[in-house]
């Protein structure tokens, strides 16, 4: 004890040096050791080792360091366990190294050198298991010295795992069986826990905290007799429950020791499977209410439901909660509420409603009530807003059932205390469990068929919806704003009346967010509105009440992003178009040109509208003849009018094919429709009222004239394009492309003529142009226009 | 010859599963967490080069350790990192969480292991549960990326199911190998002077109250 400082604590500056100094006599020794063995001198090794021994009989070392030393010496032991192998194989009976093992005078090395040659007697099959296993387990008692004896222990466990009665072991039958093993392990495991125990009132009161230090760092070699217990292959769910639990919670209670009992639990909780767990519920929650008052059971409960609720999340489980489980938990929750109230802080109550909530959400997918039961407890003890810790609990808490796999969207909806208890939280954290409810709505797919529904939702979604935005990058509120505009997309149900109701108030819910949110979420409900127009069928809704509604969220969307609310429009005219609708495509189209004149940013913005303009009318088949003279009118007004003289060009001879547009595929040419009664899909379309009423207008006129008059006046830009920098002789090229698509399309104004024309003029120019790129694409172009041209055998090309 | 083998990785990648699939071919689906640290022997024949014939392997007994991915379960410390001959890193392709700790594993195996040779110490990585290839969150791409960016050499990388027994007992034989071939093992102990007598003089600074 000389060495020890007079408070009786290893000295910690002097810790390195005594290490060194050990570890070099333990290699030492060691070397000597394995000399003798090499020498098959059983007395010199033994002598070797035991003096190899003696220097785990230090005082000096703190825990993590005699565990080093206790590291150095086991691999030195292993040479000693092949040397006993090695001469019981070529003849000495094992009994006599065991016998000779026991020489050694002191005690702490004889007992390492008895449990070494105890496991070769039982490895090599000349003593029964279970006699020399109890010997080992009753002799060890001989070290009292607590860390020496912890570890003592720890090396019985080790040296002997392979030499249990296990089920299915060698060593079953003569050597004893499972339960033989169980009793060794158990034996084992109370002895080192005694000692561990003991630890906490050995010495003066002042070095209380430092051995609490030190019991802590010394707790695995207690817990690894339990590894070894859960390793045991004869202990199934029954052996688990009637021999192995009872007397280690028994222990567990009896010890009473604050420190041992949580930690004890924590490794029983993680070290037996589930199966073993769920069967022994009872009994675990049981003991948990006899615990020491220090010990924290909020924590031990919470471990066991996570483990529970996880076992069940696994793809492959079928670790489902059995009944009665949760109501045990619960119990074993409120009671624990209310013995410890005072003591409890809010955070600590919210954290074990969590943990509930999680092991109801995980393990009964079915008992919705479960879930209530926990919010309505949550809810009952948080009459504030919460911040820091509080708050940080109660979005675990929340996130628990909105992002569950096993919630569906009904049943998510049901839980009438979510919202609410959202409102408690900080913003941030508040948005967070709406982007993560949001996420998992769109993952589960699942359809929002009632208006309630919405409503609902929208309550937990709240903080994406309205509110300020300022804080928010344009990239970050694209990114959420697109998530909340697919919520459109799950407006669906059976009856399309329900859609129209679900969808309007969605419109209604998303229409609060303001300019910045409306931009990307109005769209996808416009869209979706156009999908539901197309199969609108219902009593009180019918197509032209759904347009309306489109029309209305254009409206709305034109103030916020035109271009958007432009691209609707025209999607809108061209739908109702196809249903022969005309005033309303007429009113939409109108609309888009009303935008393009008033509202458009920019001529790049323009020229974009204006192809998609000229792409509807010309898929407008049903247009009524004078509304798409003017219309198409309009639009070549337009395309002269753009701001640059190329786009001018570009979109005039773009708007060459209006007045020349594909001729409407006349019914009588339609083949007759299917008999009725046979066609499912032909009955749905002779129950949708009303029918499409048979086109009596003329179709849309064709102008040669005014063809031609796009064209040329297309070129004369293109002419004057050319003295620009550089010349865009691309252009030349477009057209020339326009006019063979109208001498295809059959217009007989467009002749052979104008194509050599147009042909000499531009082999003229690619010539003069410099080498490069610009030369390069247009060659490209232009040898594909020839090749063209001579495959169609326009006109002579030399 | 003893080559020394330690298993590391985050709570619940499979490392006991992988263990107990090479070293007894068996595989339990219920989990159960390991405290401190363990390990399983297990005899191979095994040569140091890759490209080696039957002809040159020896027989090697592989001391595997097993350990507890969660901190609280190693109370005390990791002294039985020193010593090792190679370290396996396992993670989970299903939890990206378990992929990206496996730079605090690698430094923490250097730091504590502190071998003679920290640049050439072999390492060899392993991307466990291929047999929940649906739910996979870490692409192969991702792994091997890491692989090369840590190592000088070409760090090996297997794909395994504990599960399915898939690569598993290619995993390990590489890890052999490599160890094998790296040749660290430690010197043995040469004594100063070599006493016949063999008791040295230092039994009596220390208490004897066992």
């Amino acid at each position: 004890m000389a060495l020890r400082q007079s408070n009786g604590a290893p000295s910690v500056e002097q810790q390195p040096r005594y290490l060194a100094e050990a570890s070099r006599r333990v290699q030492e020794q060691g070397f000597y050791a394995k000399k003798a063995c090499g020498a098959r001198d059983l007395p010199g090794a033994l002598r070797h080792s035991s003096d190899m021994l003696r220097e785990l009989r230090t005082s000096l070392l703190t825990p993590r360091n005699y565990y080093e030393l206790y590291m150095k010496v086991c691999d030195e032991l292993r040479h000693l366990d092949q040397f006993f192998q090695q001469l019981v194989a070529d003849g000495t009976p094992a009994a006599d190294i065991y016998e000779r093992a026991q020489a050694c005078g002191d005690v702490l090395p004889r007992l390492y050198l008895l449990i070494t040659a105890g496991a070769v007697y039982v490895k090599t099959m000349q003593a029964p298991a279970r006699d020399i296993l109890h010997d080992l387990v009753e002799m060890a008692k001989g070290v009292q010295h607590p860390m020496r004896g912890l570890f003592l222990r720890h090396y019985l466990a080790q040296a002997c795992k392979d030499a249990l009665p296990d089920t299915g072991s060698k060593f079953e039958g003569d050597g004893g069986d499972v339960s033989h093993a169980v009793d060794f392990i158990l034996r084992n495991f109370g002895e080192t826990n005694r000692l561990w125990v003991r630890m906490q009132n050995q010495g003066p009161a002042s070095q209380k905290k430092r051995r609490e230090e030190e019991r802590k760092q010394l707790k695995i070699l207690v817990g690894t007799n339990l590894v070894r217990l859960s390793q045991l292959e004869g202990v199934d769910e029954s052996r688990y429950a009637s021999d192995v639990l009872p007397p280690l919670l028994e222990q567990v209670v009896n010890c009473r020791d604050a420190i041992a009992q949580p930690y004890l639990l924590d490794c029983i909780i993680n070290v037996f499977p589930d199966e073993f767990h769920l069967a022994t519920l009872d009994s675990f929650l049981t003991c948990c209410t006899q615990l020491r008052d220090k010990v924290c059971v909020r924590s031990i409960l919470e471990a066991m439901m996570r483990r529970l609720a996880n076992g069940a999340r696994q793809e492959d489980s079928e670790v489902l909660g059995p009944p009665g489980a949760f109501d045990a938990f619960d119990a074993c929750a409120s009671r624990l509420v209310e013995e410890k109230k005072e003591a409890l802080k809010v955070a600590d109550l919210i954290q074990l409603r969590a943990a509930l909530l999680e092991f109801a959400v995980e393990c009964y997918p079915g008992e919705l009530e479960y879930v209530q039961r926990c919010l309505a407890q949550t809810s009952a003890a948080i009459m504030n807003d919460v911040v820091g810790d509080d708050a940080m609990e109660l979005e675990t808490l929340l996130l628990a059932p909105v992002s569950s796999q096993q919630m569906t969207l009904a049943s998510l909806l049901t839980l009438d205390d979510i919202a609410p208890l959202t409102r408690r939280l900080p913003i941030e954290q508040r948005k967070n469990v709406a982007r993560r409810c949001l996420r998992r709505v769109l993952d589960g797919d699942d359809a929002l068929d009632s208006p309630e529904a919405v409503v609902k939702l929208c309550a937990i979604l709240e903080p994406l919806l309205c509110g300020d935005d300022s804080s928010m990058n344009d990239e970050a509120l694209e990114k959420e704003q697109t998530s909340v505009a697919s919520l459109a997309h799950l407006c669906r149900s059976e009856s399309t009346d329900d859609v129209f109701r679900v969808l309007g108030t969605l419109r209604r819910a998303l229409g609060k967010g303001g300019s910045r949110r409306t931009a990307y979420t109005l769209p996808a409900l416009a869209y979706r509105g156009l999908e539901l127009a197309r199969v609108a069928n219902g009593p009180e809704f019918s197509a032209r009440k759904v347009f309306q509604f489109v029309h209305e969220t254009a409206t709305a969307l034109a103030g916020v992003a035109p271009a958007r609310a432009l691209r609707v429009f025209l999607a809108a005219a061209l739908e109702a178009d196809a249903q022969c609708l005309g005033a309303i495509s007429y009113e939409f189209v109108s609309q888009a040109f009303i935008l393009y004149e008033d509202e458009l940013p920019d001529s790049k913005a323009q020229v974009k509208a204006l192809r998609s303009m000229v792409g509807t009318l010309l898929a407008a088949e049903n247009c009524d003849a004078a509304d798409y003279d003017a219309l198409a009118a309009k639009a070549t007004q337009y395309a002269a009018k753009l701001f640059r003289k190329p786009d001018q060009c570009r979109m005039v001879a773009a708007c060459s094919h209006l007045f020349w547009p594909p001729q409407r595929v006349e019914a009588v040419e339609a083949p007759p429709p299917a008999p009725a009664a046979e066609d499912d899909d032909a009955a749905t379309v002779e129950d949708a009222p009303p029918p499409p009423p048979a086109p009596k207008k003329e179709g849309r006129k064709r102008d040669p004239k005014r063809v031609l008059e796009c064209l040329q006046r297309s070129l004369k830009t293109a002419d004057a394009c050319m003295t620009s920098a550089q010349p865009p002789i691309s252009l030349f090229v477009e057209i020339l492309d326009h006019y063979l698509a109208h001498l295809e399309a059959g217009n007989p104004l467009i002749t052979p003529k104008y194509i050599a024309g147009l042909v000499a003029l531009i082999t003229e120019h690619v010539e003069t142009m410099e080498a490069g790129e610009a030369r390069e694409a247009v060659e490209r172009h232009y040898a594909n226009t020839r090749a063209l041209i001579k495959a169609r055998g326009v006109i002579e090309l030399d | 010859m003893l080559l020394k083998v330690v298993i590391l990785g985050d709570s619940g990648v499979g490392k006991t599963a992988l263990l107990n699939q090479f070293v007894n071919n068996r595989f339990s689906t219920s989990y159960k967490a390991t405290i401190g640290a363990d390990f399983l022997t297990k005899e191979a024949f095994c040569g140091a080069n890759a490209r080696s014939v039957a002809i040159d392997e020896t027989l090697v007994t592989l001391q595997i350790w097993d350990t507890a991915g969660q901190e609280r379960f190693q109370s005390l410390g990791v002294g039985f990192y020193r010593g090792a001959d190679v370290c396996i890193l396992v993670y989970d392709i299903t939890q990206p969480k378990s992929f990206e700790n496996l730079d605090t594993w690698r430094i923490e195996f250097l730091t504590q292991a502190s071998p003679s040779d920290t640049q050439n110490f072999p390492f060899v990585v392993i991307a466990n549960k291929l047999d929940r290839e649906n739910d996979r969150r870490v692409a192969t791409q991702r792994a091997q990326t890491w692989c090369a960016k840590n190592s000088t050499s070409i760090l090996p990388f297997f794909e395994t199911s504990a599960k399915a027994a898939t690569e598993v007992e290619a995993a390990f034989r590489k890890a052999a190998q490599l160890a094998l071939s790296q040749g660290t093992m430690q010197a043995d102990f040469i004594p100063e002077t070599i006493s016949f007598r063999g008791s040295p003089a230092n039994g009596d600074s220390k208490s004897s109250c066992c």
